[in-house]
C-alpha cells in the first residue's frame, strides 16, 4: 500500500474559547480525489488553512509527503499546490508571468502547459488585474500545477465560477489525479463531487461526520442538511 | 544581473513599472516644498541669528524622526501584512531573497521621504552654510538608511515574541485589550522608533563636531548607515525562521478578533442611525466603523482637547483652532482608506453609482469630523466670542470641503487618493500650525472668522 501523501491526526483548533475543529483525522493516498465537505462553519476552511500551513493546530499533526506542516511549513508548502478561496495575484503581472514567476519560486515546470489545463491559453498574456473572478481563479490554479506537488488543496474552488469554468477547473484537476497528484477539494456543493470524487470526508461542527466512498454520497447526503 | 537572479524584485519592478503613479510618489516631495517656507520659522530659526552648528542638529535630528518614524511603519506594512504575502503565502519562498527584494523596494519607492526631509533642510544651505547643510543632510540620510535595515529585524523578532512563552509575561502586561500574540506586532514600530531614535540622539552631536570642523564627527555620522547594515544582516537568519510562520500568527490573531467581532456584529456601529434608509452610507460607516475605529475614537480625544482650550480665556481660541483644523484634516484621510480593499470593479458589478458611494464616503468624513468640531462649539457658544464661533465655524466648512474633495479624489484615485489629499492638508495644517500669514488671511477672508 502506498503511503498517504496528506496524513491528517487527530486536529484541533481552537481561537481562545471558540473550538473550531476537533479531533480531526483521514488521510489522502496519491492519486486520490477527496472532497472534504460540510456545511458553512462546519471548519472547512479551519481545517484547509492548517494543512497548508496558514494556521498551527492546537493539537494533533499533519505531515504533507512526510513533512511535517508545522515543523517546516516552507517545505510543506514546497510540497502542496494550494488555491485559496479568493485567490490574490500581482495584479500588474500577466497569468502567464505569473505563473512563470510561481514556476521559478517552486524550482521549475511547464508554464504554458498549466495555463493551458487550466484553460487559460488564450488571455494568458493579459493583465491580471483585468480578469474575471473565475480567470483569477483558473491562474491561480495554473501556478498551483505548474510544478506538479504532490498535493493540490483547493478551498471552495467551484464557488461562483460559470458552468464553463467550473468545468475547465474540474478537468484540470481529473488530468492532475490522472497523473498520480492528489487532490483534496473543499465544497459546501455536493453534486459535482458525486461524479469526480473517489472519496467524501463529511465535516459538521469541527469534526468528522463520515469518510465514505464518493459512491456513497447518498447514504450520509442527510448529515449535510443543517435541521 | 542582481535583479534579474531574484525573482521577487524582478516582479516588484514590474510592478511598479505598470502601476505608474509616478507623480503621485512625488507628492511627499511637493508638500515638503511646499511646507519649507511655513515651517522655517520654528524649525530653522537659528538661520535668523542662532547657533547655526546646534540649531542643525536639532532640526536634522527632528526631521531624522518623522523620517524613521514614516519609514518603520511602511515596513512593517510591507513585511508584515504587505501585498506580497497573500500572493506569496501558497507557495515556498526563499526568505533572504524576499527580504532583500522588500529591500530595495522600500529604497526605491521611499526615497521620497529622505528628498522631502532634505527639502525641509534646505533653507540651511540657501543661507549660506553648506558645510552644515552637508552634515545635517548626512545625518539624516544616515536615520534613512538605517530604517532600511533594522526595521525587519525587529519585526521578524516581534514574531518569535509572540510565538515564545519568556515573552508572554511581559505581553500579557502590555497588551491592553488585544489579543497577547498581537500585543508582539503592535509595540513593534514603537521598539523600532526607540532602536533606531536612542543612537540618533546619541549620535546627533556629530553634526555638531562635523560643522565645527571636528573631522573624526564625519566618521560618526556613518555609525547610523551602519546600524541598519548590522540590522539587516540581523533579518537575514531571522526571516529564515519567523518570515513565513508570520502567516499562521496573523491568521490566528484574525481568527481571534473575528470571534470577538461576531458577537459585537449584532451591536450598531458608530453613528449607523444617521443612514436610514441610505444603503451606501450604511456601509461606509460600517466600514469605517469596524475597520477605521481608531478616527472615531482620536477625533473625540482631540475635540475634547479643543473643548478644554476652547473654554480658558486668553489664547484658547487659538489652541481650539489650531487643533480642530489638524483634526479636520487628519479626518479628510477617512474617502481615501475607505476605498482600500474596496475595489471599484467591486461597485461596477454590483451596480452601485460612484456618485453615491464617494457622497456616503465623505458624509461619514464629516460625520466623524463631527468629533472634533462639536466640543469646542459648545465650549463657545457658552463662553466664546461670535468671532471665536465664526472661526470653529469655518473650521467645519474646511471639514465639509475636505471630505468632498477627498472622496472625489478617491473616486477617481482609490487609496492613492491619500497621497494627494494628506500633503494638501498638512501643508494648511502647518499653516496654522505656524501662524502663516497665508492661512491667516485664508481664514479672515471669512467675515468675523480671524483668529
Amino acid at each position: 500500500m502506498t503511503d498517504p501523501v496528506l496524513s491528517v491526526r487527530a486536529v484541533a483548533k481552537s481561537f481562545g474559547r471558540v473550538q473550531a475543529v476537533r479531533d480531526v483525522s483521514f488521510e489522502v493516498s496519491p492519486g486520490e480525489f477527496v472532497g472534504l465537505v460540510g456545511p458553512n462553519g462546519a471548519g472547512k476552511s479551519t481545517t484547509i488553512k492548517m494543512l497548508s500551513g496558514q494556521l498551527l493546530p492546537s493539537a494533533g499533526s499533519i505531515t504533507v509527503a512526510g513533512v511535517d506542516v508545522a515543523a517546516d511549513p516552507n517545505g510543506a508548502r514546497a510540497r502542496i499546490g494550494y488555491v485559496p478561496e479568493e485567490p490574490r495575484l500581482y495584479e500588474y503581472l500577466t497569468a502567464h508571468e505569473m505563473v512563470s514567476f510561481a514556476a521559478e519560486i517552486r524550482g521549475g515546470g511547464d508554464v504554458d502547459a498549466a495555463l493551458d489545463l487550466a484553460g487559460l491559453g488564450g488571455d494568458a498574456h493579459r493583465l491580471i488585474r483585468e480578469y474575471s473572478q473565475g480567470m483569477r481563479r483558473r491562474t491561480a490554479l495554473a501556478a498551483a500545477l505548474v510544478a506538479k506537488p504532490p498535493l493540490l488543496v483547493l478551498d471552495e474552488a467551484l464557488n461562483g465560477l460559470d458552468p464553463p469554468s467550473a468545468a475547465r477547473v474540474v478537468r484540470a484537476l481529473e488530468v492532475a489525479c490522472a497523473d498520480g497528484q492528489a487532490v483534496l477539494l473543499s465544497t459546501h456543493v455536493l453534486d459535482t463531487l458525486e461524479r469526480i470524487a473517489d472519496r467524501v470526508v463529511m465535516l459538521a461542527a469541527g469534526k468528522v461526520l463520515a469518510d465514505v466512498p464518493a459512491a456513497e454520497l447518498d447514504r450520509v447526503r442527510g448529515l449535510f442538511d443543517p435541521h | 544581473m542582481a535583479a534579474m537572479a531574484n525573482p521577487y524584485r524582478r516582479v516588484h519592478g514590474l510592478q511598479r513599472r505598470r502601476r505608474g503613479g509616478v507623480l503621485l510618489r512625488l507628492a511627499p516631495i511637493l508638500a515638503a516644498a511646499l511646507a519649507t517656507p511655513l515651517l522655517r520659522p520654528v524649525l530653522l530659526r537659528f538661520l535668523d541669528g542662532g547657533d547655526v552648528a546646534a540649531g542643525t542638529a536639532d532640526a536634522a535630528l527632528r526631521i531624522g524622526m518623522v523620517v524613521v518614524a514614516i519609514l518603520s511603519l511602511n515596513l512593517y506594512t510591507d513585511l508584515v501584512r504587505g501585498p506580497d504575502r497573500p500572493v506569496l503565502d501558497p507557495h515556498p519562498i526563499d526568505p533572504r531573497a524576499l527580504l532583500a527584494a522588500l529591500t530595495w523596494r522600500a529604497a526605491l519607492e521611499r526615497v521620497d521621504v529622505l528628498v522631502a526631509g532634505l527639502i525641509v533642510l534646505s533653507p540651511v544651505a540657501l543661507a549660506g552654510h553648506p558645510v552644515a547643510f552637508a552634515a545635517g543632510a548626512l545625518f539624516v540620510a544616515g536615520a534613512w538608511a538605517a530604517c532600511l535595515g533594522v526595521p525587519h529585524a525587529i519585526y521578524l523578532g516581534a514574531v518569535w515574541a509572540a510565538r515564545s512563552p519568556r515573552a508572554s509575561q511581559v505581553l500579557e502586561l502590555i497588551r491592553g485589550d488585544n489579543a497577547p500574540m498581537h500585543a508582539a506586532l503592535i509595540y513593534a514600530p514603537g521598539v523600532v522608533a526607540a532602536a533606531i531614535g536612542l543612537p540618533m540622539a546619541w549620535l546627533v552631536v556629530a553634526v555638531e563636531w562635523a560643522i565645527d570642523g571636528w573631522a573624526p564627527g564625519w566618521a560618526w555620522l556613518a555609525l547610523l548607515p551602519g546600524l541598519g547594515v548590522a540590522g539587516a544582516l540581523a533579518a537575514r537568519p531571522l526571516a529564515d525562521r519567523f518570515y513565513v510562520p508570520t502567516t499562521a500568527l496573523l491568521t490566528e490573531i484574525d481568527g481571534m478578533y473575528a470571534g470577538v467581532n461576531e458577537a459585537e456584529e449584532a451591536r450598531l456601529v458608530y453613528l449607523e442611525w444617521t443612514a436610514r434608509g441610505r444603503p451606501e452610507l450604511l456601509r461606509a460607516l460600517r466600514q469605517a466603523g469596524r475597520t477605521l475605529w481608531p478616527y472615531s475614537v482620536g477625533a473625540w480625544s482631540v475635540g475634547a482637547l479643543a473643548g478644554l482650550a476652547a473654554w480658558t480665556r486668553g489664547g484658547g481660541a487659538e489652541w481650539a483652532t489650531f487643533l480642530v483644523t489638524g483634526g479636520a484634516v487628519a479626518v479628510s484621510t477617512l474617502p481615501a482608506l475607505l476605498s482600500r480593499g474596496d475595489p471599484p470593479w467591486l461597485d461596477r458589478a454590483l451596480g452601485v453609482s460612484v456618485v453615491r458611494v464617494a457622497a456616503a464616503r465623505a458624509a461619514t468624513a464629516l460625520l466623524y469630523a463631527q468629533g472634533v468640531v462639536v466640543p469646542p462649539l459648545l465650549a463657545l457658544l457658552v463662553r466664546g466670542t461670535v468671532a471665536d464661533l465664526a472661526t470653529l465655524l469655518w473650521a467645519e466648512a474646511l471639514a465639509a470641503v475636505g471630505a468632498v474633495v477627498a472622496a472625489s479624489a478617491a473616486a477617481r484615485l482609490g487609496s492613492r487618493a491619500l497621497w494627494v489629499v494628506a500633503p494638501i492638508g498638512l501643508v494648511l495644517w502647518a499653516g496654522a500650525l505656524f501662524g502663516d500669514p497665508a492661512l491667516a488671511t485664508l481664514l479672515t477672508a471669512v467675515p468675523g472668522a480671524a483668529p
